[in-house]
């Protein structure tokens, strides 16, 4: 299965090669990939398939090959979950290869979630107003 | 009615008013930004404007226009939110209006019409402009200009040397104003303490505003910085000393290259140390400690700061109380 960054415009994403730091504005959390979590990412935002991602970086990691594709996959079900990603069924796969860890055999890949933000957002609100304009205040806003 | 037809209402009535009564435009330049700022109001709005007579400029012919009214805005009360949401923040940032709407000073509207680059600042209750607005006027108005330029105001301290700086981050209270200050009193020019206006690509940082603030539990700590002092206000309880940098003989910089940015650690001040930071915490904290009073455009912002993050040394910092020790570890950062 292939997949890419979310189309939502409330949704960006930064590689810094070795780390990743992804956001979702409206509710204000953050995430972090760090380690075989980013090369991951870096491989899913190349369009390569998650089986061929894992069988490239499972090499690269102390885990049990086993161990390393099912944490792949909880990874990918959490970026899906948080909204993060969308599949790509048709998405153009461009040359990817994982990086070895600078510091020696990746772990298993994780993602970190920071609600800090999120936590403000709660104690102050801010109302967005929708697309059709005043006076229609959004409720609930869509993610 | 839809909000960018109120808005657009209210700008033809306040040009229409502006004409006819010839108000006169200051002309000022913030990052890639130039702003035509007219006053419609009484005398309280005069306040607003001495914190940005440093980046004064000359008219150019793509500047934007910005009305900053103090008096009631007959048959447009339309352009502000419903009574039950005035006590909130409303906010609407898209890609042709930018609106914002603050629970401060008894309601501050911040509209602007990106697709006619034309906006106003409506202080709603004129006599009520609070001391944060006379140190950083205008900021949200700023922001909501900047969204085409390479430029966005941050939330963050500056000084430089010889063009050269560091970028302070941190949230209220983190420390940037006594380590921006500590610097100053070293020789270090100044861009800002709280709010300074930056770009990625070349990393370049930008002054706002002259002003800064102190706590009241640094007064002591800057006797020299405190000779610039205006007044001592109370925002929301808390005493600040308002100074005026210009009144000092420390040079102030109009603009620099960025070569670190620094979060100091909370909890105080210590030995001074650096660590090397992750870059996604830098950016992560970077957008938080903007987002919390600068909101909207999270997108464009966010690929702005990624980019100047990626570019640019990123580091948790101990600060040191000995100004010298301070200044001299910090200039190590600028080579």
């Amino acid at each position: 299965m292939q997949y890419r960054l979310s189309s939502s415009p409330n949704v960006s994403a930064r590689s810094f090669g070795d780390e990743v730091v992804a956001a979702h504005f409206v509710n204000g959390i953050y995430y972090s990939l760090l380690g075989s979590a980013a090369q991951i990412w870096d491989g899913l935002m190349a369009g390569v398939a998650l089986e061929t991602i894992v069988a490239r970086m499972a090499p690269l990691s102390d885990a049990d090959a086993a161990d390393f594709a099912a944490a792949a996959n909880r990874l990918v079900e959490t970026l899906l979950a948080e909204q993060l990603i969308e599949p790509a069924p048709d998405a153009q796969a461009t040359a990817w290869q994982p990086v070895p860890g600078a510091d020696g055999p990746y772990g298993l890949p994780a993602l970190e979630r920071f609600t800090d933000m999120e936590d403000l957002l709660q104690l102050d609100p801010v109302h967005d107003v929708e697309e059709m304009g005043w006076p229609h205040a959004n409720p609930a806003p869509a993610r | 009615m839809d909000l960018r037809d109120l808005l657009r209402a209210a700008l033809v009535e306040t040009d229409t008013r502006a004409v006819a009564r010839q108000l006169p435009a200051s002309v000022f330049r913030f990052g890639g930004t130039t702003i035509a700022i007219r006053l419609d109001g009484t005398p309280p709005l005069q306040q607003l404007m001495p914190m940005i007579g440093g980046r004064a400029a000359a008219a150019a012919h793509d500047m934007v226009v910005l009305d900053v009214i103090g008096r009631p805005l007959d048959g447009h009360d339309g352009l502000l939110p419903p009574p039950d949401l005035r006590r909130r923040t409303v906010l609407r940032a898209s890609s042709d209006i930018y609106y914002l709407w603050l629970d401060e000073a008894d309601g501050y509207l911040t509209a602007i019409d990106r697709r006619t680059r034309r906006g106003l600042v409506w202080f709603t209750a004129v006599d009520r402009i609070a001391s944060w607005h006379v140190a950083r006027p205008f900021l949200h108005a700023i922001k909501g200009f900047s969204l085409e330029t390479p430029w966005t105001p941050i939330h963050a301290a500056s000084v430089a040397i010889a063009d050269k700086a560091v970028l302070i981050v941190g949230q209220s209270g983190a420390g940037k104003t006594s380590i921006a200050l500590s610097c100053v009193t070293q020789g270090w020019s100044y861009l800002g303490d709280d709010a300074v206006i930056v770009r990625a690509d070349p990393a370049r940082v930008g002054a706002l505003y002259s002003s800064a603030r102190l706590r009241a539990d640094t007064f002591a700590r800057f006797p020299e910085i405190m000779k610039a002092c205006l007044a001592v206000s109370d925002d929301a309880g808390e005493e600040k000393a308002e100074v005026d940098m210009t009144l000092l003989p420390a040079a102030s910089a109009a603009e620099a290259e960025i070569r670190a940015i620094l979060f100091p650690r909370p909890g105080g001040w210590g030995d001074l140390h650096f660590a090397d930071m992750h870059k996604s915490d830098a950016l992560r904290k970077l957008m938080e400690a903007t987002r919390q009073s600068m909101m909207g455009d999270e997108a464009a912002v966010f690929a702005k700061l990624s980019t100047l993050v990626a570019s640019v040394p990123c580091y948790h910092m101990t600060a040191s109380g000995d100004p010298a020790v301070l200044s001299s570890g910090l200039a190590k950062l600028l080579d």
